[in-house]
């Protein structure tokens, strides 16, 4: 059993199988040894964490992720199964978390799953409409403004 | 885009979290401490994640440029540091005359140093993975692990121009020169490990891995040398059968060693390079070394070696080619050989001067031996080749072929060579089986078919197979009928039923002959004869001329009859069948009419002609023979004689006197010719067994010359067989060879001439070349033709009006319809 430790402290102990999916702590065992002394995760908080472990528990026996680092094909965000929709329904703030931890501790199908949620939260959305979103400020100028969209010109559907 | 928050609390603000104003170099700071102390393998007291956060924070405060080259730097200069500390002292002692020991070193620290980096490159990377991950991708940049290698490479191989790399590849020659020369062991460990280093190294310029350019190629460079200065002190001193052995061994220890600690992809062109110099250099000296060489192997019989030779030489084409000629060569002096050491040991040689007289009865027999051993020789050093092909030569295709040539020639080369087959099978077929066993038969059977397969003229056996056959059928000397059926079908197998159908005519002609006689022997004439009658009906088509007769042949079935006769007479007892002629018969003999026998003859022949109306009967009485029960003073005994000692000695049967007879009157009163007739008194009066008395004693046989009955005659044995030279099969004399010859060459021109017609009739027109080169070709499996002999035929051919000379070109033949 591995023990992992949230930034504010708490414990959680998991499976091997269930941990190892996390690249990070894969490596850092093999390279380090497994020992009585909790993994420190000082970048990833109880909630986010608790959320990890879940959907690593649920993969855990999975298939290897295989990446193929010259594969060409376009990736799609409409292949997301059933209870990882259910499991990434969560309000904006814990999926960037989710985000943020699962490229941390290099959880690779949990970020694609994230990755693709919020593509498709920003699909067919104009430019003010994701503003609103995700709370973002307009601070470009109107120069930069009218030049991003002569550059973009080739992109836009008409 | 900024991810500046209008909202407290609210949603996206990475950066900031992460990176609370912690100083980059400080972060930094800590990475290459960690570094260090993952040389000293102190690793574990790190904290792994502390520094893997440290490297993600580095990396997305967008540092990751100063990150990689800090990183970069770091690992140079330790490198370095180390370099200077562990491998350079060695340097020295390993240049210059180096030892083992200081190569040992050298290679040694190397290693270490290696191994050690490797281990500690295995441990950043995984440290720094999220640099690969992210910064390296994007920057494009070798990932951590990959600049690791190649820092290794630039700051301890290939620093100093290349001093490091080139000190430890002259070690890695130096210990396997060591090795070669068997001037000790050396660490193979410490070698693989460096040779893993090179093969995993790759060379800067060249996107190949450093052991190619640097290690492999000096390898293959200092092998050649190396083989090739011991091939040349080797060559003078050993005889082949060794050179070949150590060599063989030579080659197994280099690819021991190249599986071992060198690279697999060398193993190739090593094996190369050891066998260019030390065979294919050499291909002929090897061969020919003296009292050593290729002729001492084949004559000693040492397939081992001819093995060895054999392996070493196969991948060399033009090796092989060389082997091959001198194997044909050599094989070809062998049949030299055996043609002067057969002639040699007669007296007589077979192409000699004047004829002798055909009753040289010595000379004959020693010829016919010395015929008989040569087939027997030839014979034997095929089995020898062949053992060779199997055992040394791995049944090789082309050298199989090239024997075959050999053996083609050498046979080819005795003119005689039809005539002294067919003898050795002759010889074989009476006496030689009685001694083998089934396979030995059926082994010496293939060989003398595979003789035959390599015979050129084959119609040339095919003459004298009928003649020695007829004889063997007609006496009765076959020890096996079953071995000859199944040599008359092998032959037929190799050449078609064309050429067996007169010698299964033969056969089918005793078999019928056995039925009449039977016949008759169960009818009432048999019983009336007083004597056993055995006549043979012969086909003349199927049955060679039997000049020695004296009798014609022709569209006429021919009897020849041996027999044993019971009737008693005073002075002769019991004679046999003879023949009795009719009228016109061509031979003319006289048949006494005692005992019988004539009556006999003219009862077979009206028996036989009741069931045979349409043919006729001619009498042959050159090749019969017949038991006589003779009373001598002392004893009675039985001879057996031939058909005309019968006639000779019944002259000598008449009432109490004791008759003398003149050569010239035996001649007048039985009329058989003079020459076969000196032939059988001298049998009968000069022989081991005179059972007559010639006066005077001399050999030579004149009309003068007068003969008594030798009632005297004493022998141990009952049963006497008195030999006569024509009952044997022998060597021709030059005058019987002449005869053949010209009975051989009459029947070519008819085959030539029909096969002439056949292909200009397919052809239509041909230039002579063209129809020359045809007829040679169709008939190669008979005979060789001369194109003079073609010529003639189409000459012949001309006048007959079946061909004509085209108007338009005189070299162009048209067929005539």
């Amino acid at each position: 059993m591995i023990k992992l430790q949230s930034s504010d402290g708490k414990t959680f102990e998991v499976e091997r199988s269930v941990a190892i999916q996390s690249i990070l702590i894969k490596n850092l065992l093999e390279d380090l040894g497994e020992s009585e002394n909790p993994i420190p995760l000082p970048n990833v908080n109880a909630k986010v964490l608790e959320k990890i472990i879940e959907y690593c528990d649920h993969h855990k026996d999975d298939p290897p992720f295989l990446v193929d680092e010259y594969d060409e094909t376009p990736k799609r965000s409409d292949d997301i199964i059933p209870w990882d929709e259910k499991f990434i329904t969560v309000d904006q703030e814990m999926l960037f978390e989710i985000l943020l931890a699962s490229n941390y501790m290099d959880i690779k199908p949990l970020l694609d799953l994230g990755c693709k949620t919020v593509a498709n939260m920003i699909r067919n959305k104009s430019a003010e409409e994701i503003r609103k979103m995700f709370n973002i400020t307009d601070d470009f100028t109107e120069e930069e403004k009218a030049q991003i969209k002569k550059e973009n010109e080739w992109a836009e559907v008409h | 885009m900024s991810y500046a928050n209008k909202r407290p609390g609210g949603r996206i603000m990475p950066a900031r979290r992460l990176t609370p104003h912690v100083d980059p170099e400080k972060q930094f700071e800590k990475i290459s401490q960690a570094i260090e102390e993952i040389y000293k393998h102190n690793a574990s007291q790190l904290s792994f994640e502390e520094l893997y956060r440290t490297a993600y924070g580095l990396v997305l405060s967008k540092n990751g440029p100063m990150l990689y080259s800090g990183v970069k730097q770091v690992l140079e200069s330790h490198l370095k540091d180390r370099m200077y500390q562990d491998i350079y002292p060695h340097i020295d002692a390993a240049g210059g005359r180096p030892t083992s020991g200081a190569c040992e070193a050298l290679l040694a620290s190397v290693r270490l140093l290696w191994s050690e980096h490797v281990t500690a490159m295995l441990v950043i990377k995984d440290v720094l993975m999220y640099v690969d991950k992210v910064y390296v991708k994007a920057a494009q940049l070798p990932t951590i692990y990959e600049m690791g290698m190649c820092v290794f490479r630039d700051q301890v191989l290939l620093a100093s121009n290349q001093l490091l790399s080139n000190k430890v590849v002259d070690a890695i020659m130096f210990q396997i020169l060591h090795e070669r020369v068997g001037a000790g062991d050396v660490n193979r460990d410490t070698l693989r490990g460096v040779v893993n280093m090179m093969i995993e190294l790759q060379d800067p310029r060249q996107l190949r891995p450093m052991y190619d350019v640097c290690v492999e190629k000096r390898l293959l460079a200092e092998t050649g040398v190396y083989y090739a200065d011991i091939a040349r002190m080797r060559i003078s001193e050993m005889g082949a059968p060794e050179y070949l052995r150590v060599a063989q061994a030579n080659l197994d220890t280099e690819l021991e060693r190249a599986k071992d600690y060198l690279s697999p992809s060398t193993t190739p062109a090593l094996t190369n390079s050891v066998l260019e110099n030390l065979i294919e250099a050499y291909t002929l000296p090897i061969l020919k070394i003296p009292n050593a060489g290729l002729i001492d192997m084949l004559d000693q019989r040492d397939t081992e070696s001819l093995y060895t030779l054999y392996r070493l030489y196969k991948p060399f084409h033009s090796s092989m080619q060389v082997l091959r000629t001198c194997i044909y060569d050599h094989t070809l002096e062998l049949g030299k050989k055996i043609m002067l050491g057969v002639e040699s040991s007669s007296e007589n040689t077979v192409t000699g001067g004047s004829p002798k007289p055909a009753t040289d009865v010595s000379g004959i027999a020693a010829r016919t031996a010395m015929a008989l051993r040569w087939v027997q020789e030839v014979l034997s050093c095929y089995d020898v080749y062949d053992m060779l092909l199997k055992q040394s030569f791995a049944d090789d295709q082309d050298m199989r072929n090239t024997i075959k040539d050999a053996f083609i020639e050498i046979i080819n080369a005795n003119a005689r060579a039809p005539e002294l087959l067919s003898l050795f099978i002759d010889d074989n077929l009476k006496n030689g089986l009685r001694r083998k066993t089934e396979q030995e038969i059926d082994h010496l059977l293939e060989r003398c078919v595979l003789m035959f397969r390599f015979l050129k003229n084959k119609d040339t056996f095919e003459h004298y197979y009928k003649l020695h056959l007829a004889k063997r059928l007609l006496f009765g000397r076959s020890l096996s009928d079953d071995s000859e059926q199944s040599l008359v079908s092998k032959l037929k197998v190799e050449c078609g039923s064309q050429f067996t159908l007169k010698l299964e005519g033969m056969f089918k002609d005793m078999q019928l002959s056995s039925d009449v006689n039977r016949e008759l022997r169960e009818s009432s004439i048999g019983s009336d004869l007083g004597f056993d009658l055995n006549v043979s009906v012969l086909t003349p088509t199927f049955w060679p001329t039997m000049a020695s007769s004296g009798a014609s042949s022709g569209p006429r079935v021919i009897a020849h009859e041996t027999g044993t006769d019971n009737s008693g007479t005073r002075g002769s007892g019991n004679r046999d069948a003879n023949n009795g002629t009719k009228a016109p018969a061509s031979s003319g003999i006289l048949i006494p009419s005692t005992g019988g026998i004539s009556t006999a003859i003219e009862k077979f022949t009206s028996h036989y002609l009741k069931f045979h109306s349409g043919r006729r009967l001619t009498w042959q009485y050159g090749m019969g023979n017949a038991d006589l029960k003779v009373h001598f003073r002392s004893r009675t005994h039985e001879l057996n004689v031939s058909t005309y000692q019968m006639i000779i000695l019944m002259l000598f049967v008449d009432g109490e006197q004791d008759i003398s007879l003149t050569a010239e009157q035996i001649h007048i009163q039985t009329r058989i010719p003079f020459e076969p007739l000196a032939r059988h008194l001298q049998s009968l009066a000069c022989g081991k067994y005179k059972v007559l008395i010639k006066t005077p004693m001399s050999r030579e046989i004149s009309p003068s010359d007068v003969f008594v009955f030798n009632s005297g005659f004493k022998s141990p044995q009952y049963r006497i067989r008195i030999p006569v030279i024509s009952a044997r099969n022998n060597v021709e004399t030059e005058q019987e060879k002449e005869a053949s010859q010209a009975a051989i060459g009459q029947e070519r021109q008819y085959v030539i001439e029909a096969a002439v017609v056949r292909i200009m009739k397919t052809r239509r027109q041909m230039t002579h070349e063209q129809l020359v080169n045809e007829t040679v070709d169709q008939l190669s499996a008979r005979f060789m033709a001369s194109p003079k002999m073609i010529k003639s035929g189409i000459e012949k051919l001309i006048d007959r009006e079946y061909l004509q000379r085209s108007a338009d070109d005189p070299r162009l033949y048209l067929y005539l319809a």
